[in-house]
């Protein structure tokens, strides 16, 4: 006989999803899938579009990581046009990369995760959530709302709007940097070094707590991938692509994403409308890949800045070959709002940064363009073929979050084989599968923008359909 | 007195949008220097910093109609912080919640009245509907008296 745990209509969510852990004969857990039941259409539904419509169609894909949907169409648009952008529109395109990722990390780790990290798994669902963090952690809410603004108003300042800015463009960017725009920023470099490094130096402190998670989130071998420099150092906006063995040794390097179909593929299963990238050397399930910034800081030799390098060192310590826990992805992302705040101090403070020459104009001259570049969550293909008047024939895009996909349902799996006891069902154990989607920081549980909380409801039913137990969080 | 103006909501939504017309036509009119205008979709942690600079805050929204009640109806009510927010999603703070944030994290909540327009129609469009629509220019000479009283 064989039982199934539905967690069904997983609520508040940027599209819909829902888990299932099926049980064996004996009651133990054998399978668990991530099923994402939503169908978005953007490949489709952009066809017959002039191409240079596309970074601002595809920027609607997300309301939280717009710049990245930016960068990367407008990259594939600069190769429809066959143009090499000047080097400050490049600056300020990764500027504004780094903005976002800033306040796409603050959001995750200070909203999302630390209620569980601070108040504790089995905290109290109505408190554990950023208002009962506010009585308290006021100085750790405090800090995240700052770094997040820092991020916010770096977009806001450089593009003139926040969410879905149409700055960014084919060929480069739509107006020069302004110069009290850098000064404002640069003023604030200081404080936001400040507190990332204070967030940096209690988060590792308390890393001793989380034994238990690191353990059992998503921890197993598996590939990593992400852009890296020619020099094998941290990149989010150019580069090429990495593969890195769970040993930590180099499995590819510098492949070129424009032949991104040569050793990526797509993978679709039946229990999911989100493929299931994998990376085609070793074959489907073989190729599972991990992306975003766990990924990225085990893939790189260095950071390029200062402080992050120091982090980074120390971060490599954690496991002898590459950092394989997904829990981990938290202090990978407090590592990268470092780098982040110190390499937009770097660009900002490059002698053409305030430049006028900050686009170049063609027209079409390639039938085909491939944009990939590093979002919060990790790599983002947009690949478009045009015809000779620039309209989309097709259009294929790997959302970052996707390429997790088999890895967070392996994750699931691992995490519901150790703390769900069939039993009888806690909201502790709930908590904790969604704790490892959240540490992935997928666009599915991300969009929840619920602290800590997500409408769930499981049944247990046997073959029958009988409904054996029932949890329910509203 | 520094007034905090914030307009919220979803363009997209027909009236839903309310608070961002609302704000646009309040910014093409004349104010006292001392006056800030956001607009913005939806209210999130990050404005608990701005409240906390303001001595007075003045939120524009549509609100669902109730049974009985006119769409183009204008509402207010005055605010107060407020800790409850009973589901935790930061995609729909509330300007109570928002007050507490403030008062809490930098000790400080500023005088705040809620100003809505009611409907029915938050229909996948642009525009407001006729009846919110009509309400509009009533709505900014209201808000323009509060700023002013």
């Amino acid at each position: 006989m064989t039982n199934k745990i539905m967690i069904e209509q997983v609520t508040r969510i940027e599209g819909h999803a829902r888990v299932s852990i099926i049980l064996n004969d004996d009651g133990a857990v054998q399978d668990a899938q991530v099923h994402v039941t939503q169908v978005r259409g953007f490949e489709k539904f952009v066809q017959g579009r002039p191409f240079y419509e596309m970074p601002s169609l595809t920027a609607r894909t997300c309301g939280i990581c717009p710049v990245s949907h930016l960068v990367a169409s407008s990259k594939a648009c600069d190769q429809i046009l066959a143009v090499r952008i000047p080097l400050t529109a490049i600056a300020l395109r990764t500027i504004i990369n780094l903005g976002q990722i800033i306040q796409s990390h603050a959001l995750n780790f200070f909203y999302l995760s630390s209620p569980d990290l601070l108040l504790g798994m089995d905290g109290d669902p109505a408190k554990r959530n950023i208002f009962g963090m506010l009585d308290k952690y006021p100085q750790v809410v405090r800090d995240g709302i700052r770094l997040r603004q820092f991020g916010q108003q770096v977009i806001e300042r450089l593009a003139n709007k926040r969410i879905h800015p149409s700055w960014i463009v084919p060929g480069g960017v739509a107006s020069p940097l302004d110069a009290t725009v850098r000064e404002q920023i640069l003023s604030e470099i200081p404080e936001m070094l400040t507190t990332i490094i204070r967030t940096l130096d209690w988060y590792k402190k308390s890393l001793n707590n989380y034994q238990e998670y690191i353990r059992t989130f998503a921890n197993f071998p598996s590939l990593f991938m992400g852009l890296v420099s020619k020099d094998g150092r941290l990149e989010h906006y150019h580069g090429n692509l990495r593969v890195v063995t769970a040993r930590g040794s180099i499995l590819a390097d510098q492949l070129s994403p424009n032949e991104y179909e040569s050793y990526i593929g797509e993978a679709v299963e039946l229990y999911t409308y989100l493929k299931s990238p994998y990376y085609k050397p070793l074959g489907y399930t073989d190729g599972m890949y991990r992306v975003g910034p766990l990924a990225r800081l085990n893939i790189a030799n260095e950071c390029g800045t200062s402080h992050a390098d120091q982090e980074l060192a120390e971060f490599h310590c954690l496991d002898k070959g590459a950092v394989l826990s997904s829990f981990h992805y938290h202090y990978a992302r407090l590592i990268e709002i470092l780098y982040g705040i110190e390499r937009i101090q770097q660009l900002l403070n490059e002698p053409d940064i305030l430049s006028d020459n900050v686009r170049a104009h063609a027209e079409v001259n390639n039938l085909e363009g491939i944009g990939v570049s590093e979002a919060p969550r990790g790599t983002l293909f947009h690949h478009y073929k045009v015809n000779e008047d620039g309209i989309i024939q097709s259009a294929n895009l790997i959302i970052a979050s996707g390429n997790n996909n088999l890895a967070m349902n392996k994750g699931v799996l691992q995490a519901a084989r150790y703390y769900v006891r069939p039993e009888k069902l806690t909201e502790g154990m709930l908590n904790r599968v969604e704790a490892v989607i959240r540490a992935f920081d997928p666009c599915l549980a991300c969009s929840t923008h619920a602290d800590g909380h997500m409408a769930m409801q499981i049944e247990m039913l046997s073959p029958d359909g009988q409904i054996v137990d029932t949890l329910t969080r509203d | 007195m520094k007034t905090l103006i914030l307009g919220y909501g979803n363009t997209l939504r027909k009236d839903d949008g309310l608070g961002i017309y609302a704000v646009q036509a309040l910014a093409s009119t004349a104010l006292p220097a001392d006056v800030e205008i956001l607009a913005c979709q939806q209210l999130s942690p990050e404005l608990s910093v701005t409240l906390a600079h303001a001595e007075r805050a003045i939120f524009i929204d549509a609100a669902l109609a109730a049974d009985g009640e006119t769409p183009g109806t204008i509402k207010t009510r005055k605010l107060h912080p407020r800790t409850s927010q009973p589901s935790g999603i930061t995609h729909h703070f509330d300007p109570e919640t928002l007050l507490a944030m403030a008062q809490t994290l930098y000790g400080h909540a500023p005088d705040a009245i809620l100003f809505c327009v009611v409907s029915s129609d938050f229909e996948l469009e642009e525009g407001l509907s006729p009846a919110v629509s009509q309400a509009l220019p009533d709505l900014i000479s209201q808000v323009r008296q509060s700023i002013y009283s």
